[in-house]
């Protein structure tokens, strides 16, 4: 039978998650907005959750649990609810991981799983992005060509998550002879390899406390063992569907923490001797809020399910999850921003700061994953 | 019905235009079409008003006794929409624009002696205190006071989104002088020094980082009672009559044309790097745009004729101020579509900001990221924000709509 029950852990994870959205995330949001950095004790306080080493195997030193791409899309909209920014820099390395889970050999789990079950945070992020005009997963202009054993990588990444700290990158690239994600592979790359010049990209609109950096690759020399996957290589159409799932809950979140914000605001201020809520105009636009809340997550969750489950179906139902909710959650972050008006406009509240997160989650195609 | 402009409204056009080829320079053109806000900074913006004012056309809606034009309606538009395809950078209307000519309508003699050759030079600079803490839309509702001490006001209170307050020596106010049994009543429309002891200004930083707004703080402020326009505690009557023109006629579409045309012009030449795979969503949106501001540009012309015709312009204001917000707010949307990734980049550097970025730190070497069109999409796109919120919001002009349209 169809069901939308989570389980009692999903459940738990969920509510714990709002729980330190709200009352850590959330009320230092602005002041890690405009300081531009996330501190390391809030990925340390993430960190602490557990949900890396978690889904890490027992073989490795973890829990053993089963990867879900349910709970992790439950938990990055609980994050989300509490600051898109911070939440995105604590689920960024579940990129690495997951991608490790699904698509490593025993050899590249054995050589790298391990640091993830640790109590200190690991830093290591997934490099999809690129900066050209139209830019989609599919048409990657980054490439990798076979020299001996090894692959010579050359392109540019942009926007990289956690790209001031990570130790290592998962970097995304095309073989030049042919095309589409079929082509493409994973490349495990560290930082110090030769080749990679790692510059920091802190002028963004939004998420600017998210360290972001361009990865510039020239004639970068990588041994075999570097591919994830091995000669099996990976589907990068699910790699790319899990990245665009993991930005829609991030920014669905977003979206329910604005409507919520501007439902007491729309009962309290009064304006032409009644609370605005009571006109029909404010009051649609909260219903219509609601209403698209409720069903970005169901499309969010009808995706991730289908990830989680191998169905064949999963990688449309992430494109139109992630289509539907880059419309929408800007949308919503818009029509809180006019709800409270000039107040809306200005940083004293954080609606502004929610606008310009949730454009810059929906041009970016995945700084997370589920 | 004939839509043919006149030949004299066609030598008129090409005055202008001489004018423009002749006086609007590179450097000017240049802050136009790199704008972020609806506002110029203010450098650029008085050095266009000072070119203008030696041109004797900075106060077109004027009469020529003041100092004005005097132009018609007709002319007005011609003139605006020429400023606007020619990319001049906007003159700060709060002085020319509003306060003039509800000192030519409302104050004295010696009012107009004193402030309106000073508002054309540019030597007097004037902001707006209307909205205050819960007072915007709603704006009868305002509470800062203003009690007659002998010859003065003494005036406590708080003004908010006061645009410019931070390099402007005047403010025009609406103050309470009276609580009255409706909010409308007890108001007075009040001129105040901004360097009198007790007024203070504080900024605001807006959503794209820029400040162009602040907060003024009235504490025991006083004021000459000759500073009042208009008799005391009908000010409302005042303001009234100055939103008429806040709301009226606008000159909005012309504008959007040449961001149309921006748009477009990028889109070209990323297709022509070899990148166009959205090519045809993106065109289908910038089709659509077009059309809307065909559509608005004849609801301008309409709403010019009515003006020329002596009427008032009525509720098209609103229909104007929802539509032309709207719409560009959209082209703001598609432009951002149109600019990707390059969108991400916060680089005030790389723009004509409206006003200065606080904590902005720019790159050592001035680079900046994507090509010199992508520069202010996304500061443009979070500015024009306030276009659905601002001189009553978009809620509001919907009621007024259906009230006064519809007799709903």
């Amino acid at each position: 039978m169809i069901s939308f029950q989570l389980t009692d852990e999903q459940a738990m994870i969920r509510d714990s998650l709002k729980g330190f959205a709200a009352e850590v995330l959330a009320p230092t949001a602005r002041a890690i907005d405009e300081a531009g950095e996330v501190p390391a004790s809030v990925i340390k306080a993430g960190w602490d959750f557990g949900l890396l080493a978690a889904s890490v195997p027992e073989a490795y030193g973890g829990g053993g649990a089963e990867r879900s791409c349910m709970t992790n899309a439950v938990a990055l909209e609980a994050l989300g609810g509490g600051c898109a920014s911070q939440g995105a820099a604590i689920m960024a390395p579940g990129q690495f991981v997951g991608a490790l889970l699904d698509f490593g050999t025993e050899d590249q789990k054995a050589e790298h799983l391990p640091q993830f079950a640790g109590e200190t945070p690991v830093a290591c992020s997934l490099a999809i992005q690129e900066s050209q005009f139209g830019f989609a997963a599919e048409n990657q202009r980054t490439t990798a060509v076979r020299k001996g054993n090894g692959w010579i990588l050359n392109g540019e990444k942009r926007l990289v998550p956690l790209g001031g700290q990570a130790s290592q990158f998962l970097v995304l690239a095309r073989d030049p002879e042919s095309s589409g994600l079929g082509a493409v592979s994973a490349f495990i790359v560290p930082r110090d390899t030769e080749g990679l010049t790692v510059t920091d990209e802190a002028g963004t609109q939004g998420l600017k406390p998210l360290s972001k950096a361009r990865l510039t690759l020239t004639d970068l020399a990588l041994p075999g063992s570097a591919r994830l996957g091995g000669e099996a290589g990976i589907d990068a159409l699910r790699l790319v569907s899990q990245a665009r799932v993991g930005a829609a809950a991030l920014v669905l979140g977003l979206a329910r923490q604005a409507t919520d914000f501007a439902i007491p605001y729309a009962r309290e201020r009064v304006a032409f001797g009644e609370p605005i809520g009571k006109k029909q105009s404010i009051a649609f636009m909260l219903a219509d809020m609601h209403i698209e809340c409720e069903t970005m997550r169901w499309m969010v969750w009808k995706a991730a399910s289908l990830l989680e489950h191998n169905d064949p179906g999963a990688p449309k139902a992430a494109a139109l999850a992630q289509d539907y909710v880059r419309r929408k959650a800007v949308k919503i972050a818009d029509d809180a921003l006019q709800i409270f008006g000039g107040h809306g406009f200005i940083r004293d509240l954080p609606l502004e700061m929610w606008l310009r997160n949730a454009r810059t989650l929906t041009v970016l195609d995945g700084p997370v994953s589920v | 019905m004939d839509l043919s402009w006149s030949d004299a409204d066609r030598r008129f056009a090409e005055e202008v235009n001489t004018f423009l080829d002749t006086r609007l320079t590179p450097e000017l053109r240049s802050v136009g079409a790199r704008m972020t806000s609806v506002y110029a900074d203010h450098e650029t913006g008085m050095t266009w008003q000072r070119i203008l004012h030696q041109q004797g056309w900075v106060a077109p809606a004027w009469p020529v006794a003041h100092g004005g034009c005097d132009w018609s309606i007709t002319q007005r538009y011609i003139f605006a929409r020429a400023l606007a395809e020619a990319g001049a950078p906007p003159v700060s209307p709060m002085g020319i624009g509003m306060c003039g000519p509800v000192l030519i309508g409302h104050g004295t003699p010696e009012q107009q002696a004193r402030f309106l050759p000073r508002m054309l030079s540019g030597e007097d600079f004037w902001c707006q205190g209307y909205s205050e803490p819960g007072s915007g839309s709603d704006l009868a509702t305002l509470q800062m006071s203003a009690v007659e001490d002998g010859d003065s006001f003494v005036c406590n209170g708080h003004k908010l989104w006061t645009t410019h307050a931070n390099v402007a020596n005047w403010i025009f106010c609406l103050v309470r002088t009276s609580q009255e049994d409706i909010p409308q009543k007890g108001i007075t429309f009040l001129l105040i020094d901004m360097t009198t002891p007790g007024v203070s200004v504080q900024p605001i930083i807006s959503l794209s980082g820029e400040h162009i707004q602040n907060h003024v703080f009235f504490t025991d402020v006083r004021v000459p009672r000759a500073n009042a326009v208009g008799p005391v505690g009908k000010g409302w009557t005042v303001a009234k009559y100055l939103m008429q023109f806040e709301r009226g006629g606008s000159v909005a579409a012309p504008g959007m044309k040449v961001r149309l045309q921006r748009i477009a012009a990028m889109l070209k030449a990323e297709f022509a790097a070899g990148f166009g795979e959205e090519s045809q969503d993106l065109r289908s949106q910038l089709a659509e745009a077009s059309t809307r501001v065909e559509a608005l540009e004849a609801l301008e012309l309409r709403v010019m004729s009515k003006l020329s015709g002596g009427e008032a312009p009525g509720v098209e204001s609103s229909i104007l101020k929802t539509v032309g917000t709207e719409l560009s707010q959209r082209i703001t949307e598609i432009a951002l579509a149109a600019a990707g990734l390059y969108a991400a980049a916060w680089q005030p550097h790389a723009v004509a900001a409206g006003g200065p970025t606080p904590g902005f730190v720019p790159p050592n070497d001035f680079s900046s990221v994507g090509p010199a069109y992508s520069h202010t999409v996304a500061a443009k796109y979070f500015n024009d924000r306030a276009g659905s919120i601002y001189a009553g919001t978009n809620e509001i002009q919907r009621n007024i709509m259906a009230k006064a349209l519809l007799g709903l």
